[in-house]
């Protein structure tokens, strides 16, 4: 036993490691992984590290792991060991191969062996002795997963028994020379040995000296000598050690030392007790230094308390701070979202201006928009009347107007145009408000707010540019057109299932018929047909919506407005069209487009059936003039052929033509254009030669008139 | 050029799918490759046309037109022969798509065996056109192994002339003409002045009539 007082370099790393580990839980908390994967490398150290050949064998005995220590007991390296034969037996002495094969026999089954001795033939021939211990290893769910086994050299174990008589004698000398004190004595508690140390104590010259005597004859008083020999007695009697007992003596020396006695029982062969050897360490300097360690100790611990309450502390703070900083972030970021959507969702420029009592405007506060808007920088607005300096020319009237408003007290709202830094011309909405003060009886401050409606102007006129040219296109298609574009949209369908059908039979009849070609061509036949429904159920559903448009008309402007148009389609055809509108046509009741409709495909029929006539003068006449029942007559006559009796019969019915690709639509559409006007439209043949269509409108009462 | 072995194959071109479909499938009933596309810059992006076959094309579509299609085809050289369809028919347009060496114009609906006979003729017509040109480009492609003087010889040879007139107007013997006549008869692959003179003509060579 050594008591040796811990320098203060050795305190003081003490303390270091301490701190470190309370930092580190401090800190750390719990981190899984890193622990897990720290005790896995612990693991894996210590299985390569161990001394002992580890191993493990699969249930079919193949080796699975082998650890380093196998090169130094056997000469082969890990690698060499997965490419021998047979593990272990390849390595096990030809004499004990049969005897281990027998042991491990059942190791994979669970069976468990301690500390069984084999021979070794190491890779250089030697052999050396060793002893084998395994055991089973199971996962969780109780599979065999083979065994690990230990083999352990015990070439050692022999010398160690040699060495065994060497350190007898070693012991002998540390008896001699250890600071404490042996003694042993006779079961009549007669001094029979002692060492060196133990005769300093009793004050005898050398241990010789003391054999024979008892404690009386010794140096210690009546008192001590008694009680040393009760302490001895009672060991002899109970046969048992008292060990370790702490007590203080005073010595030969006149010392007062702290010892620590401990007495065990010496026994014969026999087991009979025959004396009692006694040890008295001397633990005077141990107690002084171990005083002086707990002190240490405490007052460690004391600063390590101090020093963890102040970490916690530290640490409670800092996650408070980071919590606020959090929270306090957070609300910042709706903060300055909110500003900013609400900066870039407002297209307003809000403005406050003073009105200086000469009447001029100051601007005293003005929103960014103002900058967007214009292309001006802020100090254009905020030199004086700089507001008013951007609107366009032809607006500042309405200005001076809002201006007038607002000096009288009065809310306006005006729309007016800029010319913004780029020359570029926008459209304002201003809703401005003026502030009275009562104290000057006159208007102080105008407030407001102007918005960017260019692109809404904008889009407005594109609306009527759009509005305008589809009326336009309306005017001139004609029933014809519309015919045309009737029977393209028919044709399709039609010859798809005129063509499919024709496959389909040329299909039946080829052998054998392929039945899914077959059918594909039927499926589209019948989609087909539903594609022609479809467009017959479009072209109703666009005369339904052409629903007219009730106005009351003069119908020689109606007439007039589509007259450029029919000209030319008249040049195009080698023949001119003579108009005789009557003056003072009483007012008629209809939709213009659908009624220019109307005259357009009759003038447009009237053309194309003087197509084939030889050429010379083609005209055609369009009269319109007042009836004697306040109606209104159109009539459109041509210099064709004219019309059979047949054809002036079925003329007006829908799919009745005489042209070639014609439709027979036009003059149906026209029919029922006219019956929804509430007029009348008819057919005469001319006396000379041609034909003559009659348009009767009913018209309005003079005072219904525009 | 160079021919593509295979099947000759009808490349409809039509932006109705009901009308494509239909086609195809007409096609395809008396045992034709077909191939249909939707438009005219479909068949351009992924049909190589260098391909042998014929066209079945819709005149109006949305986009390039089939008359589109057909001039793009004759700058380019494409020996692709055409077939018109057309909903409308429009004589003008038939009249400027045949102008333009259209080999057939139908209008929509149309009996089946109008259009395969069509199809038929344009496809034969396609493979009589492919071989002339692998004819040309064969007779080319010997043009360019002789030699100028040889070159030289040929045309005076094709032209009529006699060995001694050609060593005459060449200014060197009748046995260097003999010569180098007997090599180009060998490297253009000629048995006779007639097919050497046709050769020459597929290959490019202004041929002139003897006085």
């Amino acid at each position: 036993m050594s008591a040796r007082r811990p320098t203060k370099a050795e305190l003081a790393a003490e303390l270091e490691t301490l701190r470190a580990e309370l930092e580190g839980r401090a800190a750390g908390g719990g981190r899984p992984t890193a622990a897990t994967a720290q005790t896995e490398a612990l693991f894996r150290a210590v299985a390569d590290c161990t001394y002992d050949l580890e191993s493990w064998v699969s249930p079919e005995g193949k080796l699975l792991w082998v650890n380093p220590a196998v090169e130094r007991l056997t000469g082969y390296t890990v690698d060499e060991c997965f490419s021998l034969p047979e593990y272990p037996f390849a390595l096990v002495h030809e004499a004990d191969v049969g005897a281990l094969r027998e042991a491990l026999r059942g190791a994979a089954e669970g069976s468990t062996g301690n500390d069984v001795p084999f021979r070794l033939r190491r890779k250089d021939g030697s052999v050396v002795w060793v002893a084998v211990s395994w055991q089973s290893i199971h996962d969780r769910p109780g599979l065999r997963l083979g065994y690990r086994s230990s083999i352990r050299d015990i070439s050692d174990r022999k010398r160690v028994e040699e060495a065994l008589q060497t350190q007898r004698a070693l012991l002998d000398q540390i008896i001699a020379h250890i600071p404490s004190g042996v003694y042993w004595k006779d079961r009549h508690l007669v001094y029979q040995g002692c060492n060196a140390a133990f005769a300093r104590a009793a004050g005898v010259a050398s241990p010789a000296e003391i054999v024979g005597k008892t404690d009386y004859e010794l140096v210690w008083e009546p008192a001590q000598a008694e009680r040393f020999r009760t302490r001895d007695e009672r060991v002899v009697r109970t046969a048992e050690a008292w060990l370790n007992i702490e007590d203080s003596e005073r010595q030969a020396d006149g010392r007062q030392r702290v010892l620590l006695i401990s007495k065990v029982p010496l026994r014969g062969a026999d087991g009979e007790v025959r004396g009692v050897l006694g040890i008295d360490a001397d633990i005077t300097e141990l107690k002084e230094t171990e005083a002086e360690l707990r002190r240490a100790r405490d007052d460690l611990e004391e600063r390590v308390r101090a020093r963890t309450a102040e970490l916690a502390a530290a640490n409670q703070e800092l996650q408070r701070e980071v919590v606020e900083r959090q929270r306090t972030e957070r609300a910042l970021r709706v903060s300055e979202e909110r500003y900013r959507l609400v900066s870039e969702l407002t297209t307003d420029c809000a403005y406050v201006f003073r009105v200086l009592p000469g009447g001029t405007l100051q601007t005293e506060w003005v929103t960014d928009a103002f900058a967007r808007i214009t292309g001006q920088g802020a100090e254009a607005v905020e030199a004086p009347e700089g507001w008013e300096r951007v609107v366009h020319p032809d607006d500042r009237v309405l200005l001076s107007r809002r201006r007038e408003l607002l000096e009288s007290g009065r809310s306006t709202t005006t729309e007016f145009r800029i010319v913004n830094a780029m020359g570029q011309v926008r459209w304002l909405r201003d809703h401005a408000r003026p502030i009275w003060s009562p104290d000057e009886h006159r208007v102080v401050r105008i407030l407001g707010a102007a918005q960017d409606v260019t692109a809404q102007k904008e889009a407005e006129e594109e609306a009527h540019r759009h509005e305008a040219a589809l009326m336009h296109v309306a005017r001139q298609i004609t029933m014809g057109e519309l015919a045309a574009q009737l029977a393209h949209e028919f044709n399709q369908p039609l010859c798809t299932m005129v063509g499919n059908a024709q496959t389909a039979l040329r299909l039946l009849k080829a052998e054998p018929p392929d039945f899914a070609e077959l059918g594909a061509a039927l499926a589209d036949i019948a989609l087909s047909g539903q594609r022609a429904a479809e467009v017959i159920r479009r072209l109703r559903e666009l005369l339904r919506q052409q629903q007219p448009r009730m106005v009351v008309l003069n119908m020689q402007r109606v007439i007039e407005d589509v007259a450029g148009f029919l000209e030319a389609d008249a040049r195009h055809h080698k023949a001119a069209v003579q108009f005789q509108l009557s003056a003072g046509l009483p007012g008629v009741c209809g939709d213009p487009i659908q009624l220019q409709q109307v005259i357009l495909n009759l003038v447009r029929n009237a053309l194309e059936a003087m197509v084939n006539q030889p050429a010379g003068p083609r005209t055609v006449t369009l009269a319109a003039r007042p009836d004697p029942d306040g109606a209104v007559v159109i009539s459109v006559s041509d210099e064709g052929p004219g019309l059979s009796s047949e054809a002036a019969a079925h003329v007006f019915e829908p799919f009745y033509t005489t042209k070639p690709g014609g439709l027979g639509m036009g003059l149906a559409i026209c029919r029922s254009i006219v019956e929804a006007h509430g007029g009348r439209i008819g057919m005469t043949r001319n006396v000379a030669r041609g034909a003559t269509f009659h348009v009767t409108l009913p018209g309005v009462k003079p005072e219904e008139g525009a | 050029m160079t021919a593509t072995a295979g099947q000759p194959t009808v490349f409809v071109v039509d932006d109705d799918a009901g009308v494509r479909q239909m086609i195809s499938r007409m096609a395809r009933s008396v045992g034709l490759a077909v191939e249909a596309y939707s438009s005219v810059q479909e068949f351009l992006d992924l049909c190589d046309p260098a391909r042998v076959g014929c066209l079945v094309l819709d005149v109006r579509m949305p986009g390039l037109s089939g008359l589109d299609l057909q001039d793009r085809l004759l700058s380019a050289q494409v020996p692709l022969p055409i077939i018109f369809i057309t909903g409308h028919g429009d004589i003008a347009m038939g009249v400027r798509a045949m102008k333009r060496g259209a080999v057939d114009f139908i209008e929509k609906p149309f009996h089946d065996q109008m259009l395969l006979d069509a199809i038929h003729g344009a496809l034969a017509k396609a493979v009589a056109w492919r071989r002339e040109a692998d004819e040309r480009a064969v007779a080319r492609a010997r043009l360019a192994t002789l030699t100028r003087r040889e070159q030289q010889v040929l045309a005076l040879v094709v032209a009529g002339k006699l060995n001694k007139q050609i060593a005459v107007e060449l200014g060197t013997t009748e046995q260097t003409i003999k010569l180098h006549r007997g090599r180009l008869m060998k490297k253009m692959g000629a048995e006779s002045v007639p097919a050497l003179v046709v050769l020459a003509q597929r290959a490019g060579v202004i041929v002139q009539t003897p006085e």
